[in-house]
């Protein structure tokens, strides 16, 4: 804020918002709508996310998650874990390296969401996890390990529990799927810059 | 319309884009598409309408109190150690931007989506300045090649059919002569822009939302782009406009279920990412850029279109934007909401916009905002006739059609003779210079008018 014009600037643009804004007017309450049991929100999730072009296999326990994942993974992959029990050496190319730019050549990292919503099929993970924060975005593809408790209805309730005090975050996201994109002619192309593929591994009792 | 000297207007350009009618169905056609994928996605949500009006309302309460707001969030983002400009206009945005890189010594930047940026043409600015620049949505890389500006703000290259896009790509991606294949080309454009992401020093983002009580701020997209060029480059630039203010992380809820429902009917951007704190080693610069918006929130007619949250969805359903495409409106932001902020800017050069449009109201119909958008276009035609912005032949015909609806004996007279001419000699009405003819077929004249054969019936 040293310069000088910005800060010209600034005091231009607040006397002249307070001089042209409108007669104070009230925030509306904040909504909230009741939670749909788990088994109506946990179709709801698989449905939405399968639409949106991701991969949803289910099982009943972490265990039994992990072994659905190892059975995906083909020989030879560049694999990185950001979850503490995928640790052994299979999970942690090329090490746990700072620098992003040394994860061009990864085939597929690893995450677990700290938040999923049923809505809208997005996964909340914040750099208290990440290794680093190109990690999701860099990979070939993204594996998402996802405890059937942290699922929630809707982004009411996932701003909610993303912004209370104990979520501490310098850089978080909701991703919802594959990177992608429709700008040739509306086609939909799955793998525009990101992760080529989601594969979300559901578990929990009920899952 | 009173546009500069070499610019042409809406109806000029739109007749430019009309030439091709097949194209102009084909253009019609996706956008409508693109609507009805809106309208299946809110009618899932039962409370849609509640959602509308709580964005609306929230957004009024952020236009009532913006200058604490801002205060605010700057105050918060200073605290979590992001840099914070302030920027007058776009001169300034865009010396604020070049004076970023060049203490950086960066010679190239990866620019993710921003209207903004388009709006104060920072490109242009900084190529003159020596420093390349790489815009890194598809769709805005597949314009920045053609060496045209989107014609949408979600939908940069709508316009473009497959075929004129790997011509492109042949000729600056190196495909194969002849390749239009949508994966093929996506796929060409994600191997040269990785190289671009692995290389730039610097990123700049657009914001979608700005949290005044956390000072962070949210930028959504499909394609990772944003992140990647933010997260792997040293020095993130996010510009914004200074409306782009939301006052709590609760209400981002509320948003983020109505934007992309509204622009292509998806239930949420793939990414929604949330930047409060620079991550260790890298510097973030956020710039607040005002650019005619202060001024805007004067006009009470006319401030509400500062609530816009960039979905889109007006020019999707507008059947002139459907039917004209967004380069007619020779404005940064085509469509409805384009007509309405250009004026703001520049009445003279912007005349002709707000009478680009039927008045249907379906714009402020599917708005997630509440933006009465129609009511704003109407507004507008009155100042800018007033103001004498209007062009000749309007200002003729508006005072011709004054008089002669004042007088109920001259309207008869001239109904009677306009009756008489199009049957007689069509030629004196459909000609080059009647603007109601240019591609329409005009039904058959009636023998009679209401009045007379109702006078008849009476008898």
């Amino acid at each position: 804020m040293q310069d000088p014009l910005s800060l010209q600037s600034r005091a231009n643009i607040l006397a002249a918002l307070r001089h042209n804004q409108p007669e104070s007017s009230a925030l509306p309450p904040l909504l909230y709508f009741p939670q749909a049991p788990a088994a109506e929100l946990k179709e709801q999730f698989i449905r939405i996310a399968t639409g949106i072009g991701s991969v949803v296999l289910t099982a009943d326990t972490f265990e039994g998650a992990v072994e659905l994942l190892q059975n995906t993974i083909k020989p030879g992959q560049k694999v990185l874990s950001t979850v503490p029990e995928l640790s052994s050496d299979e999970f942690i190319y090329p090490g746990k390296d700072q620098d992003p730019h040394r994860y061009a050549d990864l085939d597929i990292a690893i995450f677990k969401p700290l938040v999923a919503v049923a809505e809208n099929s997005a996964l909340w993970i914040t750099d208290e996890q990440l290794i680093t924060r190109a990690l999701p975005f860099i990979t070939q593809h993204i594996y998402m390990l996802v405890d059937i408790s942290v699922l929630v209805a809707d982004m009411h309730e996932a701003s909610r529990i993303t912004g209370l005090e104990s979520q501490k975050y310098g850089f978080g996201t909701y991703i919802a799927g594959p990177s992608k994109t429709a700008d040739i002619e509306q086609s939909l192309v799955l793998g525009a810059h990101g992760p080529r593929s989601m594969t979300i591994f559901l578990y929990g009792s009920g899952a | 319309m009173a546009i500069e000297a070499g610019k042409q207007t809406h109806s000029e350009l739109a007749g430019g884009f009309n030439a091709d009618e097949q194209r102009v169905d084909w253009h019609d056609e996706t956008l409508w598409w693109i609507r009805q994928k809106r309208d299946k996605a809110a009618h899932g949500i039962p409370e849609w309408e509640l959602l509308r009006e709580t964005a609306s309302q929230i957004k009024n309460n952020v236009l009532s109190g913006l200058a604490a707001y801002l205060e605010n969030f700057e105050a918060r983002a200073l605290e979590n150690g992001i840099k914070v400009h302030w920027a007058a206009d776009a001169a300034a945005h865009n010396q604020i931007v070049y004076r970023i890189l060049k203490e950086k010594e960066v010679t190239q930047l990866v620019k993710s989506k921003s209207m903004l940026t388009e709006e104060c043409h920072l490109n242009t600015f900084l190529e003159e300045k020596g420093i390349s620049v790489i815009d890194s949505d598809l769709g805005e890389r597949i314009v920045q090649l053609a060496k045209e500006p989107p014609s949408h703000i979600v939908l940069p290259c709508i316009h473009k059919k497959k075929e004129e896009i790997g011509e492109l790509f042949h000729e600056h991606l190196g495909t194969a002569a002849g390749e239009s294949d949508p994966q093929v080309l996506t796929e060409a454009a994600r191997q040269h822009l990785r190289e671009v992401f692995l290389t730039s020093k610097a990123a700049l983002t657009g914001v979608n939302f700005a949290i005044a009580e956390t000072g962070e701020f949210v930028v959504c997209t499909n394609e990772g782009n944003a992140d990647l060029g933010a997260h792997l480059a040293d020095v993130h630039i996010a510009s914004m406009g200074i409306e782009k203010i939301i006052p709590e992380r609760a209400h981002l809820g509320v948003f983020l279920r109505l934007l992309t429902r509204s622009a292509t009917g998806q239930p949420i951007t793939t990414y929604s990412s949330h930047f409060k704190k620079p991550a260790p080693g890298q510097e973030i610069h956020l710039i607040l850029v005002d650019n005619g918006r202060t001024e805007h929130m004067g006009r009470e007619d006319f401030r509400a279109s500062l609530k816009c949250i960039r979905c889109g969805a007006c020019m999707n359903t507008c059947p002139v934007y459907r039917r004209s495409g967004g380069h007619s409106y020779h404005y940064t932001i085509s469509g409805p909401i384009g007509a309405i902020l250009a004026p703001n800017l520049d009445r003279k050069k912007y005349a002709d916009l707000p009478f680009a449009s039927t008045l249907c109201g379906s714009c402020s119909n599917v708005c997630p905002v509440k933006i009465d958008i129609h009511q704003q276009l109407y507004k507008w035609r009155q100042v800018i006739v007033q103001e004498g912005h209007a062009d000749l032949a309007k200002k003729l015909s508006m005072k011709g059609m004054s008089l002669l609806l004042s007088s109920p004996s001259a309207y008869r007279i001239a109904g009677k003779s306009g009756r008489w001419l199009l049957r007689h000699a069509p030629f004196a009405m459909n000609n080059k210079f009647n603007p109601w003819y240019k591609q329409r077929e005009m039904p058959a004249p009636p023998e009679q008018s209401f009045s007379e054969w109702y006078k008849k019936m009476k008898k």
